[in-house]
């Protein structure tokens, strides 16, 4: 059986990619990833005067010699290897599986497997999480090899959960996902951002996500221009009822006018967001944007296209590792 | 009438279903929250605006299939099957009469006939084509069609039987196996036969040599009456091929009763013979060298008891005849006409009216009824001449004019149930009106207290005592021995095509036109979701 969640970009260059993020963001014990720190690596970082304590082997007796005869010894310091952990919250309110001909959801699905391909590539921890998933659902933690296998179980699960409607207003269940923060290096989010956060949860989220030096990425899709182009033009139409909005069974008209209403509107909606969200680590770029007349088939093309030249993509993975 | 209205609600009802315009499903958008207000559509469309669906597939498949599915419901029709493949299918239709037990050639009939077989079906199986075999019994009846494995377990029964239930059993319906052929092994012969030109190939092996036998045919029983004091035996014998004269005698109710048989006029090969019995019992009719075939040479049969003649007789100036015994209410009332009582002429009757002496009347023979039982034995010419005066008055309720006057007078009249004769009483003055009234006056005794001739229940026995249920039709082993069919015209054949039933086909349209449709649906569905 055909896995929708199985991400269109090839194995073999996602598997050539390694983890590459900021030297300063938090992490955990030895791992790949050299620090700014010092460390064990054999990536020479400095030299400083001889201090108590020191390791004898760590003298460079060469450029003590050099030093004169204030008598100072001169140790070498190398830089330090250590493991990241990156947390992949994924967006699955229902919305996300709009709109029917390509889903915003597959999309951040591809996107959550390759990178927890990326991640594993170099034995770091990946974190899956959902926000305004279903009640008492806690993320799912793996290392190393065992990642892509639970990246895969963890998307079939969400695409194949049981979709509970539009029509309520989802609500934001963070609470789990707050508590694996700590020893996160990053934290990637993958939502069209275009939920209400009324109890300001989500807001709390992002800030705690960014303290400690730690990196948010925000991946945002963009499907405005291809939803509103695919009725607009036909004439009246009734709109469903979605996340609380309703609009009855009464026969609406769509011209520019609204399109630019909405436009508006989800600009304003952004910028809140980034106002309220706004610290040292977040990294919000410019959206992934639908094309016109997508459908299912040509998603994977859009992908391949898109995906691996995205600011996220190529501020979390870089080819060869760090 | 019904199944043309019950169609054309049907057929409304799906174009009415066809010709809704139903409103499309609501739009969902993902910013739907973040939407402006937009404005209400001021045109309406009406929910139920009519289309013509002739340009839609799904209505074309849903008409097919309710076409169909009511075509199972009403149309009674077959349609001519398909002709089948090359190959071969035998019925072999195998007699086991009693006579096939007769011995051919160191072994029996049956034995020679199971060979045949057997060579039929090696044959049918050298043709290297689908071969499909069954085997039917007949005797006194066709069988049901089984396996050729039966055929070593065919034995003789001891009953007889015709060339009917061969062909029936030739004939018969066809279950699993399309014929292509039919193989009848019998000692019959063949008889002519309208056998459908396009039917399978029909083959009719004769076996058996020409043997001469003989055998009883039938037995009839006389009993004692008015004109012949005993009862009396009549006994048919025929003979087929080369036989002498028959012997044959009687066991029965005090010992052996020779037969006396005398050649049939006018029938070749058959002797009629009469006995006396001795009284009622059990006999058997025992045909000395009765031929090749030994089922048919004991005939046995039961005499009933029977009473003597009971009449109540009631004429005073003329006596009872011997072997009348009196009776009270029941038996034939013998009476004057002028005595009868009102509930009497419920009851069988000889009644008389005083017809002789005549007064010196010359009568004239009018209009008279052919009724040779009553009229055979008496002269017109003589009767004529000393005609009885006729009944006076007019006939009791049921009687009809036999013989009349021509002036219409009656001088004879009968009723047929119950029986009952009206005649002129006799004469006893010693002249020749005496012989002619009492002529007349016994003959019409004689008739209605005749009880004719009886057939008692027959069954034939052979030497062992076991009874063959119909041993006289295994009787002519005599009968020419036609050559034999050649096997190898049991070589492979189209089956032929047979009618079978259209509501099949037609259920079948209905259910592929509704997976189609409901196939077309699915696929329309998924396109749009997708």
């Amino acid at each position: 059986m055909i896995d929708p969640t199985e991400p269109p970009l090839s194995l073999n260059r996602l598997q050539r990619l390694r983890l590459a993020l900021r030297k300063t963001v938090p992490s955990q014990t030895l791992g790949t990833h050299l620090r700014r720190k010092q460390g064990q690596s054999l990536q020479f970082r400095d030299y400083r005067a001889y201090q108590r304590g020191d390791d004898i082997r760590a003298v460079d007796w060469r450029a003590s010699l050099r030093r004169g005869d204030d008598g100072d010894l001169i140790v070498k310091t190398f830089e330090a290897e250590e493991r990241m952990t990156l947390v992949l919250i994924a967006d699955v309110r229902p919305a996300m599986r709009l709109p029917q001909a390509a889903p915003k959801l597959i999309y951040a699905l591809w996107a959550l497997r390759c990178l927890a391909q990326v991640a594993a590539e170099a034995g770091d921890d990946v974190v899956f999480a959902t926000v305004f998933g279903r009640q008492n659902a806690n993320p799912l933690r793996a290392r190393g090899r065992a990642v892509p296998d639970a990246a895969r179980r963890f998307a079939r699960e969400v695409w194949l959960a049981d979709d509970p409607g539009l029509e309520a207003e989802p609500e934001a269940r963070v609470d789990a996902i707050a508590a694996l923060l700590k020893p996160a290096s990053v934290v990637v989010l993958l939502s069209d951002m275009l939920f209400a956060d009324t109890s300001g949860d989500v807001t709390r989220l992002a800030q705690a996500a960014q303290k400690n030096r730690r990196m948010l990425l925000v991946m945002e899709m963009d499907t405005l221009a291809m939803e509103y182009a695919a009725f607009a033009l036909g004439g009246p139409v009734r709109l469903a009822t979605v996340e609380g909005r309703a609009y009855g069974d009464t026969p609406r008209l769509f011209g520019n006018d609204i399109y630019d209403g909405l436009q508006t509107k989800v600009a304003d909606h952004h910028n809140d967001l980034r106002r309220k969200w706004a610290r040292s680590g977040l990294v919000w770029p410019d959206p992934v944007i639908w094309p016109v007349g997508l459908q299912r088939a040509g998603m994977a093309d859009v992908f391949n296209t898109t995906f691996p030249l995205s600011p996220l993509f190529r501020a979390v993975a870089a080819q060869g590792g760090i | 009438m019904l199944a043309l209205l019950l169609a054309s609600v049907a057929g409304a009802g799906l174009v009415a279903w066809h010709m809704q315009r139903r409103a499309p499903p609501p739009v969902k958008l993902s910013f739907a929250r973040l939407l402006p207000e937009p404005p209400v559509s001021e045109t309406t469309e009406r929910r139920f605006a009519l289309t013509v669906p002739l340009g839609s597939v799904a209505f074309w498949l849903r008409m097919l299939a309710l076409l169909a599915a009511l075509g199972v419901l009403m149309v009674d029709m077959n349609r001519r099957g398909a002709v089948g493949d090359q190959g071969i299918g035998l019925r072999i239709v195998l007699d086991v009469t009693h006579s096939m037990g007769l011995p051919q050639d160191r072994v029996t009939r049956l034995d020679a006939a199971r060979i045949v077989a057997e060579a039929a079906l090696v044959q049918a199986s050298a043709s290297g084509q689908s071969v499909c075999t069954e085997l039917v019994l007949a005797g006194a009846n066709a069988g049901a069609p089984g396996a050729v494995s039966g055929l070593s377990d065919a034995a003789v029964r001891p009953e007889g039987g015709d060339v009917a239930a061969l062909v029936a059993a030739a004939a018969g319906p066809v279950a699993d196996c399309p014929l292509t052929h039919v193989l009848v092994v019998t000692d019959a012969r063949k008889p002519a036969l309208d056998w459908a030109p396009d039917g399978p190939v029909f083959l009719w092996h004769q076996i058996g040599e020409s043997v001469a036998n003989t055998g009883p045919r039938s037995v009839s029983f006389t009993p004692p009456g008015l004109g012949s004091g005993r009862a009396k035996i009549d006994l048919v014998v025929a003979g087929f091929g080369d036989v002498p004269a028959p012997v044959v005698w009687l066991d029965g109710p005090g010992g052996r009763i020779p037969v006396t048989l005398q050649p049939s006029p006018d029938r070749d090969q058959v002797w009629l013979g009469n006995a006396t019995p001795n009284g009622a019992g059990h006999y058997v009719a025992v045909l000395e060298a009765g031929g090749a075939y030994g089922g048919d040479d004991r005939l046995a049969f039961v005499l009933p008891e029977v009473e003597g003649l009971a009449v109540d007789w009631r004429l005073a100036g003329l006596a009872a005849p011997r072997g009348v015994q009196g009776s009270g209410r029941d038996g034939l009332l013998v009476v004057d006409l002028a005595d009868v009582g009102p509930e009497e002429w419920a009851r069988p009757l000889l009644a008389v009216y005083p017809g002789w002496p005549n007064g010196g009347q010359v009568g004239r023979i009018g209009a008279f009824v052919q009724d040779p039982a009553l009229l055979a034995a008496i002269n017109l010419d003589a009767f004529e001449l000393n005609a009885p005066r006729t009944v006076s008055g007019p006939l009791p309720p049921g009687f009809t004019p036999v013989l009349t006057d021509n002036a219409g007078g009656v001088y004879i009249a009968r009723r047929s149930n119950p029986l009952g004769l009206i005649v002129p009483a006799p004469l006893r003055d010693g002249g020749e009106v005496e012989a002619l009234s009492l002529t007349l006056f016994f003959t019409a005794l004689a008739d209605l207290a005749g009880r004719g001739t009886m057939l008692p229940a027959m069954e034939w026995r052979d030497a062992q005592g076991q009874v063959i249920e119909g041993a006289a039709l295994e009787s002519d082993t005599a009968r020419a021995l036609d050559a034999a069919p050649p096997l190898s015209l049991i070589s492979p054949r189209a089956t032929p095509a047979q009618d079978v039933p259209v509501w099949p086909l037609l259920a079948l349209i209905a259910l592929v036109a509704l997976m189609a449709e409901r196939a077309l649906m699915l696929w329309r569905g998924v396109r749009h979701a997708v």
